[in-house]
């Protein structure tokens, strides 16, 4: 167990004269060898017997001895050139980072806890920029810049097109109020914006002069790499940023009995410095403690109730009941969803405002449906906490499965919504040859503006919920708290800043965003700029309104778990993107992709205009032969790598075995040694 | 800061590049901080020695339950008093990029507070009760937290937590690095 000191960061020495692992102590530059020998003969048992414990001296003594050490000049001043190139490195990497001073005052007044909520947010801030600088540069700024090429009338299809192209129009409003409200609803001139997907045309782009070759720019491919590339992009960077966290925790495996340890030695949370947190903390502090006594008394209690086989059926039913209670619940609020979506789109297709119905009221009921998701997002987490105090788990085990109860319900709603969408309108038949409805189905010419609309729609009313909550709620109740002194006020108290009800809607957002972005290419930058203002928003609600969390946030943990939620997310929101790119008929009078049978038959298209080999090679690539092989070869990876983990911990277990097989061995030799130096006093 | 600047050598500012975990731009921060804690006697000898009391007056610290354990632990002459390098170490302990092993010793040798190089039940009773503030646990309460605690902790079961058997367990709590951090 020999360490040694700083010497990680200097390469040149070490600075307390060991350098490898023995079996003898360790040469303490403060006593002697002989001395320490003595020592340990004299055990009391108090002293660290074998002197294993070495202390690391002070800076001024490290000073001292880097200069005296004088190993050749010349060697210093090359690992020095490296050492300095480092730190100019980390100098210029720490002056650009991004909100450190506010999160050092945030950290300060709240914790570390409540700072990794603005950490990830920061994250999610860096992927969306990287998002939207790539639908940026390729789908937006060739459209802005240059003239898209016409359709050739050479093409199978232009008749198709010219006519389906001529039957989509939008109404653009000249009245003001309309076109205020329009900006909400994404339609009249805000759908013709660069927004949705169905600005865009279908042709290419000829870059530079058209007579002389000049640079084609297939537009349809290139938006749907960019597409691909954007969720690529987003895999890697998820998986680049929980790989540390996972190593640990996966590494580590008995984090499990390190309950009390953890709690009363990482306890305190060195970062605070605001005095009235810190009384905050130390009260929340004994709380826990207490709760976590409690906890374990309960127990005990419980299984000492729990020995009669009658009392434990008894629990078992109604924990049966809470369950199936919950699952209703979602069902009911799964099928609130699908209706309100199928009533919203019906009524708003029979009144219109052209036909006379009141502006404001087509307004609400065109927002009906993500009210409605809002409205069972806020309430139902509370119903699901009220009922499970009657399943009597652990308070621990409460968390995390509310948790899991909450984050079930808000992807759900997102998946309900999704499938509402494709039964009301993409697979509603009859349609005509453009792909717009016709008949019985509500009115929609160009279905993936409507899906883009749809979850615009949702990302203004989560927005409008997060800002308002702070300054509708939090704010309001922090003045009460300081101001009014009616005893359920106090009760009351301020706001707690709960971070992971926030951190899920963080998800929630991203979710969304990953789900648009094909139907709408600027979500990332809406994101960006919604991520932007909750920064400042929550930052204000942290420093000013709310009171550090009850429990402590034990980071590291939680926030892999909510690392594995996005993931989750984001697969559940890829399977829309790409069922819709490989699966259903695009509309032939909107879009980029009118005129192909399915999107995904542009790269078909495009290889077929590659010379001979590149064919070839594509279509052995993606023949079945290779890519089942490449799939088991992955496969075998990833039985062999959880192996690996399972013989990891086999091994830890075995070195915290033999560890504790050397520890009483040393307490055995000690007490002979103790009883022979007793004999020989006497 | 321009002053603060002058007030090193080239070759110092290496040294304690190298030697601690900090950045010039934080060295230069961490003397402004010592500098406002008592501005006549840092212009007059920078390597002056600040008194404890001085010392706790950084925010960070005064809300800390274990600031003397911190001023005795990172001063030089082990009473408590500081100066700027014993400051700058504490702070470069302190830092994010300082590693894991270094703030476990430390942490232990601030938890040790009988300085036996050992953690027994009676330093534990004083870590808790430092943490619980004002309000202290019940006798019960306590000796059944201890116990959890040496039932977690203590392999060789001898009552007192050795520093192999404290990093042993500190290393594997992903909590710890993000705990016992200090950002100027």
């Amino acid at each position: 167990m020999n360490r040694i000191g700083h010497s990680d960061m200097a390469s040149t020495k070490s600075y307390d004269g060991t350098t490898k692992e023995s079996a003898s102590p360790v040469s303490n530059t403060y006593i002697s060898e002989a001395r320490l020998r003595r020592k340990s003969m004299m055990v009391t048992e108090k002293r660290d017997p074998l002197g294993l414990f070495h202390k690391t001296p002070p800076l001024s003594k490290r000073i001292s001895d880097l200069h005296n050490s004088g190993k050749g000049e010349s060697y210093e001043k090359h690992s020095r050139r490296w050492i300095k190139c480092k730190l100019a490195c980390k100098n210029i990497s720490q002056t650009l980072e991004l909100w450190g001073g506010n999160l050092r005052s945030i950290e300060g007044h709240q914790g570390t806890g409540v700072v990794s909520f603005f950490v990830l947010l920061r994250w999610l801030f860096g992927l969306n920029i990287v998002l939207c600088l790539i639908t940026f540069f390729f789908v937006n700024v060739p459209v802005i810049f240059f003239n898209e090429e016409v359709y050739s009338t050479s093409l199978p299809a232009y008749s198709l097109l010219q006519t389906c192209t001529d039957n989509y129009n939008v109404t653009l409003s000249s009245d003001p109020l309309q076109q205020f409200l329009d900006f909400f609803l994404g339609t009249g001139w805000m759908e013709k914006s660069y927004l949705f997907y169905g600005f865009y045309t279908g042709s290419g782009i000829y870059v530079g002069d058209k007579s002389t070759v000049g640079f084609f720019y297939n537009f349809p491919l290139v938006y749907l790499l960019a597409v691909v590339g954007c969720m690529l992009i987003s895999v890697f960077m998820m998986a680049n940023h929980s790989v540390s966290a996972f190593r640990k925790s996966l590494l580590s495996g008995e984090v499990t009995n390190m309950e009390y340890v953890t709690m009363i030695f990482c306890g305190w949370d060195y970062s605070l410095s605001d005095e009235r947190n810190a009384q905050i903390k130390s009260r929340n502090f004994k709380y826990v403690l207490n709760s976590d006594i409690q906890d374990q008394k309960f127990l005990r209690q419980r299984d000492a109730k729990m020995k009669s086989c009658g009392s434990r059926c008894g629990l078992y039913m109604i924990r049966i009941l809470v369950n199936v209670f919950v699952i209703i619940c979602l069902a009911g609020a799964a099928c609130s969803i699908y209706y309100t979506s199928v009533f919203s789109s019906e009524w708003t297709a029979k009144n219109t405002v052209a036909g006379g119905t009141d502006r404001i009221l087509v307004f609400i009921v065109e927002f009906l449906p993500s009210i409605v998701i809002t409205v069972l997002n806020a309430v139902l987490p509370l119903v699901f906490e009220l009922v499970i105090q009657l399943e009597h788990y652990t308070q621990e085990f409460v968390i995390k499965l509310s948790l899991l109860r909450t984050v079930f319900l808000k992807l759900s709603s997102l998946i309900i919504l999704v499938i509402s969408i494709y039964q009301g309108v993409i697979s509603c038949e009859p349609k005509d040859a453009c792909r717009s409805t016709i008949d019985t189905c509500p009115n929609v010419t160009c279905w993936e503006t409507y899906v883009g609309q749809e979850l615009y729609k949702l990302v203004i009313i989560d927005f409008v919920v997060i800002v308002g909550k702070v300054f509708i709620v939090e704010f309001p109740r922090r003045l009460l708290a300081n101001k009014c002194s009616w005893r359920v006020i106090k009760w009351l108290g301020p706001a707690e800043f709960e971070i992971p009800v926030n951190v899920l809607d963080l998800v929630y957002g991203q979710s969304i965003c990953w789900l648009g972005f094909y139907f709408a290419p600027l979500f990332p930058a809406i994101y960006v700029i919604k991520l932007i203002v909750i920064f400042y928003t929550k930052m204000l609600s942290a420093l000013y309104a709310c009171a550090p969390p009850n429990r402590p946030y034990r980071a590291a943990r939680t926030n892999s778990f909510f690392m594995i939620v996005l993931i989750l997310a984001f697969f559940l929101c890829c399977f829309p993107v790409i069922y819709s790119i490989a699966n259903v008929e695009p509309s032939h009078g909107c879009g980029t992709f009118r005129g192909t049978l399915f999107p995904y038959t542009v790269i078909p298209d495009s290889i077929a205009t590659l010379p001979n080999v590149a064919q070839q090679a594509y279509n052995i690539l993606t023949s079945p032969a290779v890519t089942a092989s490449f799939i088991i070869i992955l496969l075998l990876l990833l039985y062999f790598c959880s192996n690996m983990r399972v013989a990891y911990q086999k091994r830890n277990k075995i070195l915290r075995n033999k560890f504790e097989m050397e520890s009483r061995d040393r307490q055995y030799i000690l007490n002979q040694l103790k009883r022979e130096t007793g004999k020989n006093r006497v | 800061m321009g002053g603060s600047h002058s007030a090193f050598t080239e070759q110092e500012l290496d040294d304690y590049q190298t030697l601690t975990y900090l950045t010039k731009k934080e060295i230069l921060h961490v003397y402004k901080r010592f500098y406002t804690l008592d501005p006549e006697k840092v212009n007059l000898d920078k390597n002056v020695k600040l008194a404890m009391d001085d010392i706790q007056k950084l925010p960070e610290l005064k809300v800390n339950p274990f600031k003397d354990r911190i001023c005795k632990v990172f001063s030089s002459s082990g009473d408590g008093e500081m100066t700027f390098e014993d400051f700058l170490d504490m702070m470069s302990v302190f830092s994010d990029q300082a590693p894991k092993n270094v703030k476990v010793e430390y942490a232990f040798r601030i938890y040790d507070f009988d300085e036996d190089d050992m953690i027994s039940g009676s330093d534990l009773k004083e870590v808790v009760d430092r943490l619980t503030g004002e309000q202290n646990l019940s006798e019960e309460d306590m000796q059944q937290l201890i116990d959890n605690i040496f039932m977690e902790a203590d392999l060789d079961d001898d009552e007192f937590l050795s520093f192999a058997e404290f990093e042993h367990v500190i290393s594997k709590a992903p909590d710890f690095i993000n705990s016992f951090r200090i950002r100027l």
